[in-house]
Parts: structure tokens; sequence; C-alpha cells
């Protein structure tokens, strides 16, 4: 049961990843980034490939997390800037468009057959107090702890954050306030992105890399964000760790075959009664 | 014959030849797939386009069709096309009604995640529910389709099955668009609330947008298992049906009549063109299709508009703006016989207390807007409601016409109980109103702003409509007529054809009028006409709605400018905090101490008093 929980915590964990930077980039412009799994897959294959070079763990880790916190800069520079002002399904068009793109791209660079990442860990798994625990889940629980840590940090307790903040409010008058709106938006794009290159890294190890983890991804964490309330940010975090666990409670104990079909049933399910869902804005237009 | 129709003809010969032209079976395999794209993009269109419901789960309509044409034609002969064609249709159809209800409650990006799972949901379907899909394993021995006793075997003869059906959707999407239906999905897809108000059925035309291309999405499943003649659940993925046919719309031209097949025939046709293997292909695929929407906002439509002999061109004038300045109004008074002709109040205009408020309370959260409102407003009279900001104005109009849902109390006009109706309900039983912060159908010119809105005497419905029989046609001359009436009234007519977006403020202002009077509403209540007018405006506003009250009008003015109160109103109310606190003849009730003391504060209304006392 422990290690239902802890399995069920990890994988929540990297949804709550996923979920938190795509909320960031929402909250930021309004825009929904569908290639944010891909970013994820990035992330995680240029772990990979940092990794093969010889270069110790942590320090391919790093430069995968600066690499796509880069990679995010240009991404907001190409394809967000020049549709800022169009409707909403510009952006996720043009989104869409880079999924494919990224997508094929590392299937042309690392190939077609799934990479195996190896573990950060030598021992297979931690005795804790009689309890068997696999060391990556519980890595992967202490590194998301520590990143939203980081992150709350970053965005309650520096003026960076404050002016971040004001301007995902109201870009408007966050400019008339002396902040540049877009160059805010272009540090959350580096920060969502770099993000995603945590979730890549962490989730290389437990999962085969291949360029399809990144459309499951992302479908997880827009259950995630809906379930936990559309624009909240505490939300998209809960909302990941319930859907990693309902996804391994439904995996053991109902059906394996039906797990994510039962997520995106919930996912309706919340859309439809309970829209907001739980820390969420209002739906309804105001008048 | 005009260059148009020659420019179709020409078309149709060219398409009807391409069988002939096209000798290698491969070749027309994908002229054939086009087309099975192209009538699943038309179907996306509807909802997308038409509609401006972003709904990404059409790679399960399409899949709902496929198998459901799989299963019943699977083995047999290639007469049962027909029954599993539609009941295709039929099947998916009921799918999109169990999408589209629920569906109503959501908007923008929740509707597209609503429906992106909905579509994840039915791979799943499909892909686990071995004992009726067969799973990996998917469906084989789908026949050819057959026409009596013509087997259509061969890509040629399938060609022009396929082409048949595609033209007779684009043929009833024309229909569609150009009809009062088509007015109404686009006054839902530019301004949702006050499309309620102006009497649409928003929730009916919804759901029906959701079900027509529900439908059309099961004809090209059936089409697709007809054409492959084996189908799998890989083939009814996101990434294979959903994105590339959102392209297709997007690329093609989002909401035009022909844009989403052009986007079908471009993106099935991009990879032989290009001849580089799949990979590559997708990654440049996917590049361009980012590419497009940055570089070609009105799609590849937009681009050739004006080109091709004018075959993309719209029928409507696309930018009137250049076309220079507008013709001057003429001087004369509008006929009013003829405006009370085809625009009194229907129903008449009544007697007595045509509106009551009893009790009426609205609460958000821990505010009371409204606080045990009673409220009468006589027939034939002008009557102001005033008072502070934040005093509950608006919330009041916004409840009297279905917008917000009263906490307690009764709304009663014309003896019928309207408190939490539907706004259309409410346009329907005759309350029209403005609002304060404009909300026009930008994408449609002035007339068509009031056609959305205007109340013909004998409506056709949807199968009248379609066919454009009759009874649909002196419909459409009796809107027209009634529209022209509306716009002439308000002194709009000369700018009939503008882009509502090329007006400036006032004339908006006024356009809202003109679409509230073509309801012909026996009660219409203006949120604040005048805000942002000046003197001179304001002038031709209160001529205006002396027009108005000469046609029997009953009116509610929510109005700041107090000297137009007081010129224009027959009885007035004050509110404050929610609350009444002064009713009657517009002069006693600017003496009262209370109104006063509301609108100056407590110590400027004391000196006030003081100075003249002294």
């Amino acid at each position: 049961m422990a290690q239902i929980i802890a399995s069920g915590l990890a994988m929540g964990s990297i949804y709550a990843l996923v979920g938190l930077s795509f909320i960031l980039i929402y909250n930021a412009t309004h825009g929904l980034n569908f290639a944010q799994g891909e970013l994820v897959m990035l992330g995680g294959f240029v772990f990979y490939s940092a990794a093969g070079t010889g270069a110790p763990y942590w320090a391919a880790a790093l430069g995968a997390v600066v690499a796509m916190g880069c990679f995010g800069f240009i991404y907001q520079r190409v394809l967000f800037y020049p549709l800022r002002e169009r409707p909403f399904l510009a952006f996720v068009t043009a989104t869409i468009g880079f999924s494919i793109f990224a997508r094929n791209l590392a299937l042309l660079v690392w190939g077609p057959n799934p990479l195996k990442v190896p573990s950060f860990f030598e021992t297979g798994s931690v005795d804790v107090s009689g309890v068997v625990l696999t060391p990556e889940h519980l890595f992967i629980i202490a590194v998301t702890a520590l990143v939203l840590l980081l992150q709350y940090l970053l965005f309650f307790r520096t003026d960076l954050g404050r002016r971040m903040r004001a301007t995902a409010q109201n870009a408007e008058v966050a400019q008339l306030m002396g902040i540049r709106p877009n160059r805010m938006i272009a540090i959350t794009f580096v920060v969502a992105a770099g993000l995603t290159g945590v979730a890549g890294v962490l989730v290389a190890p437990i999962f085969l890399l291949d360029t399809e983890i990144g459309l499951n991804l992302i479908l997880k964490a827009f259950i995630a964000v809906i379930i936990g309330g559309f624009g909240s940010v505490p939300g998209a975090v809960v909302g990941g760790l319930i859907v990693g666990l309902l996804e391994i409670f439904v995996a053991v104990y109902i059906s394996s075959v039906y797990k994510d079909a039962v997520a995106f049933g919930v996912l309706i399910f919340f859309l439809v009664v309970f829209p907001r869902g739980i820390f969420g804005e209002r739906v309804a237009e105001r008048v | 014959m005009n260059r148009r129709s020659l420019a179709i003809a020409i078309l149709v010969v060219l398409l009807l030849a391409i069988p002939l032209v096209v000798t290698s079976t491969y070749h027309m395999r994908i002229v054939n797939l086009a087309l099975v794209f192209g009538l699943l993009a038309v179907s996306l269109n509807i909802v997308l386009g038409y509609t401006g419901q972003v709904a990404l789960g059409h790679s399960g309509f399409f899949g709902i069709g496929a198998y459901t044409a799989a299963l019943i034609t699977e083995g047999g002969s290639g007469l049962l096309f027909w029954p599993g064609f539609l009941a295709a249709g039929i099947v998916t159809g009921i799918a999109g009604l169990a999408i589209g209800i629920p569906a109503l409650r959501l908007r923008g990006h929740y509707l597209a995640l609503a429906t992106l799972g909905f579509g994840e949901i039915m791979r799943h379907v499909f892909f686990n529910w071995r004992e009726v899909t067969r799973g990996m394993d998917g469906i084989s021995g789908i026949p050819a389709p057959s026409i009596g006793i013509v087997e259509l075997q061969g890509e040629g003869s399938y060609f022009y099955l396929a082409l048949a059906i595609l033209a007779l959707a684009v043929l009833f999407c024309w229909r569609l668009q150009a009809s009062k239906y088509g007015r109404m999905l686009a006054a839902i897809r530019d301004a949702e609330l006050a499309a309620g108000t102006s009497g649409v059925n928003v929730a009916r035309l919804k759901i029906a947008a959701f079900f027509i291309s529900a439908v059309l999405a099961g004809f090209s499943g059936s089409l697709y298992a007809h054409l492959i003649r084996f189908i799998s659940p890989d083939a009814f993925t996101f990434f294979e049906v959903t994105a590339p046919v959102l392209s297709m719309v997007i690329i093609g031209g989002v909401g035009t009549l022909i844009g989403p097949v052009l986007g079908a025939v471009v993106l099935t046709f991009l990879p032989e063109l290009l001849r580089v293997s799949d990979a590559y292909y997708q990654l440049i695929y996917g590049a361009g299709l980012a590419a497009m929407v940055i570089f070609l906002p009105m799609g590849l439509l937009g681009a050739l508009h004006g080109r091709l002999f004018g075959l993309f061109r719209p029928r409507a004038p696309a930018s009137p703006a250049s076309a220079g300045p507008p013709p001057e109004e003429s001087a004369e008074a509008p006929d009013m016989v003829r405006a009370a002709a085809l625009l009194s109040p229907k129903g008449g205009i009544g007697t007595g207390a045509v509106f009551e408020a009893r009790g009426l309370t609205c609460r958000f959260g821990g505010l009371v807007a409204i606080d045990a409102l009673d409220l009468q407003i006589q027939a034939g009279t002008v009557h102001a409601l005033i008072g502070p900001n934040g005093s509950g104005k608006s919330t009041f109009i916004n409840l009297a016409t279905g917008i917000y849902q009263p906490t307690q109390g009764s709304i009663r006009f014309l003896g019928q109980e309207v408190a939490g109706a539907r706004p259309w309900k409410v346009a329907a039983a005759g309350l029209a109103r403005t609002f304060q912060n404009l909300r026009l159908f930008r994408s449609m010119t002035v007339r068509g702003n009031v056609l959305v809105a205007a109340v013909a005497d004998r409506p056709a419905g949807w199968f009248e409509t379609l066919l454009s029989l009759a009874r649909s046609r002196a419909e459409e001359a009796d809107l027209h007529a009634r529209t022209e009436q509306a716009l002439r009234l308000l002194g709009l007519w000369h700018l009939r054809d503008q882009l509502i977006r090329t007006l400036p403020h006032e004339q908006q202002r006024l356009v809202e009028i003109a679409r509230a009077v073509a309801m012909r509403p026996r009660l219409l209540m203006l949120d604040e006409p005048a805000a942002g007018m000046n003197p001179v405006e304001v002038e031709r506003l209160v001529t205006a709605i002396g027009r108005l009250r000469e046609l029997g009008i009953t009116i509610l003015l929510i109005e700041h400018n107090v000297p137009l109160v007081m010129r224009l109103a027959d009885r007035v109310t004050v509110l404050n905090f929610g609350r009444k606190i002064a009713e009657g003849e517009p002069d006693a009730v600017r003496e009262e101490p209370e109104v006063v003391t509301a609108y100056l504060g407590q110590r400027l209304s004391d000196r006030l008093r003081q100075n003249n006392a002294a």
C-alpha cells in the first residue's frame, strides 16, 4: 500500500510539474501550450545525451534544465510573441504544430527505439521502517517538493516574482507601473520550460524515453489543472498528485487497461459538474 | 452567366475529369483520402468556424462513424454501405448530442479540453473494448460501396461517390451559412450573451451545430472505412485525425465555405509533393503549420482572396473601410407610418403595469447587489432608473433579461413569470435590452447585426430554411424589411453595409438600439445609452428615443446624465446600494433629500440645503 502511494505520488509529482509549467504560461499569457509534454520529452532526451557524454549525473541534469530554460526563451519569441494579439486557437494550433515538429525531430535525432536512462541510484530499493520503497520515487517526490519551494520563493519573496504576478494579473496596468510585460512573459516561459526540463530529467529513469511520452504527459496535466481549478498554481500541484494517485489506484484495483479512460472520465465529470475545480477561477462570464 | 458561376462550372468539369486523368491507383487513393478528410474538415468547421466553439474531439466522432459502418458491413455486400452510412451518421449524431448538451456549460479552453478528453476516451474504447472493436486486430473485410447493380470497385468510381457526398455537404453548409441560422451561429461566435438577449436560442443552436458536425464526421468516418477497407484504433488518435483536421481548417480558412476542403487537399497532397520520408515530412508539416498560423492569419483562402476569378471572394463587401467615407445620411425623417407598420410592439402596447418586480434580491457571495426591490413599469412610459455607480442598476437589467438568476423574488412581465428564465425566452416574450459596454456582432455588417434580432411574423423551420422554400424566402424578405425600418428609424440606413467595427462609438450604440427595436419589443431596457456621447450625439439619441416612444415601446432608461433623464422620463426610480430610495415624478425625485445625499454625500448635501435655505 505504501509502495502504491509512493509510486502514485511520484508520478503525480511529474504531472504536477507539467501542470504547473502549463498554468504558469496560461496565467501570464492566457495561451494554452499544447506542446508542454513535448518540452518534457526534449528535456528527457537532452538529459540522456548529456549523461551519455560521461558527464557526472548532476551536471547532465543541470545541463538539461538550463538548456530547456534557454529553449523556453526561443520558444516564446518564435511561437508566442507573434500570436499574442490573436484568438487563443491560433496559439493552440501553433503549439500543436510545434509538438508534431518536436516528436519527429526527436525521432530523427534519437531514433524510434525507446531509450533507457540509467537510474540515479545503485540499490533497487530502500527499506523505510519495514516498508520497501523505490529510491527513484522518493527522489522524484523530494526534488519536486524542493522545486515547488523554490518556485514559491521566486514568486512570493522576490521583486521579480511580484512583477511577474502583476503582469499575469493585468499586463496593461503592470506596464503603466513601469514593468515590461513582454520581458516578464519571456521570463515566465523560461521558468516554465526549465520546470519541464526538471520533469524530463526526473521521468527519464522511471520510464523508457520515447517520442510518444509527451502526449500522455500533457493530457494528464490537463486533467490535473482542471481538477485543481484552471489558473490556480496550488491547484495544478494538488491536481497532479490526485491524478497520479487516481491512476495507480484504478490500475491496481479496477482495470489497468481503462486507467486512462477513467482519468478522462474524471476530467469530463469535473468540467461539467464542477468546472471551478478545487481552487479555480469563476467560469461564468462577467457582464 | 456571370464570372462566378462560370468559374464554378469550370471547376465542376475539372473535378469530374480527375479519375480520367489520374491513372495511377495510388494517386487516386490520395485524391479520395483528401475528399474524406475534406468532409471531416467541413464538419469541424461548422463547430469551430461558424459557431466559434473550439472542439478537439473529432477523432472520436470520426472513429465512431468508421466503427459503426465497419461493424454493419463487415464481410457483407457493398449494398450494405447505405444502411451503414446512415447508421454511422445517426450513431455519431447521438454521440454529438451526448457531448453537445453537457458542453453547453463550457466555453473556450474548457470546451477544448473536454472535447479532447472525449476523443481520448473513444481511443481507449476502440483499443480496449475487444469484444466489439477487436482491439488492435482491427476490423477487415469491409466491402466496397455499391449502388444497386453497380459495384463501385476501384478508386475511380469511389471518387464520384465521395465527391457527390462532399458536394452535398458543402451545399448544405452554403445554405446554412446564408440562412438565418448561419447568422445566429455567427452571432453566438461573436457575442454569445448579446445573441441570447437578441432572441437567439443559444442552447438549441449550439446543440444543433454539434449534432450536424457530428453527423457529418460520422459520414466521413463511414467513407473512410469503405475506402481503406480495414480499420484499427491507430487510425483514430489525436495526432492522426484531430491535429491534421484542425490544421486543414485553420490553413484553409476558419469559417469559410470551402477553405477547409482546400486545406484538406493541400495537406493530403503535400507529402507527395515533398517526396521525403514520413519523419521529415512530419517535421516540415509541424513547422509549416506553426508558420502558417503565424504568417497567414486568414488562412489560404484569405491569401487567395480576390484572385482566381473571384471564386473565393465572399459575397459581402469585405473591407468597406477602404471604400472611402460613407454617404451622408439623408436629412429627411423616417417614414413613421411605415415604421409603425413593421416595428410596432408584437402583441400590442398593453395597458397598466407591463413589468413588475417584487421582493427582487440578488446576492453575489456576501454582497447584496439588489435588496428586496419592488418596481413597476407602466405601459407606454419612459421609466428612468438612476443611482450612483454600484447601486445595482445594471444588475437589475441583467436579472430582468435572464443573464443573472435572482436569489429571491419574482419578476412578472406581461403577467408571465420571467425570473430565472433563459435570455432568449425573455427576449421572445418581448423584453429587449442594450448593453452598457457594447456587445455587437463584430464580424458582421450593421445590417447583419440587426437582422439577427429581427422577428418575422411567420418564421420558417429548419427544413424550409435550408431548402430555401417559399416560406423561408418570404421570411427573409420580411426580416429585411423590418431591419431596413429599424435602421432608418435610428438614422443608420446609409451605414447598412459597413462592418460594425469600423463605426465610431456613437453609431455602435445606435446599432445596439436598432438591433433591440428590430425584435419588436414591448419593453426596451437601455443601459446608459448616452455614455461617452457628446451633446450633439445626445440630441440625436433623444430624437431616436422619441421615435421609439411614438411606436409605443415602453422604455426603461438607465442613465447618469441627469438632465437627459429629467427631459425624457415620465417616472424616475432611484437606487442606492441595491435599495429603492425614491420614486416618483422627475422633479419631485430631484428634491428628495435622500437622493441628493446619495449623489453628493452627506456633507455636500447638507451644505446645499443650507445654501438653499439662505
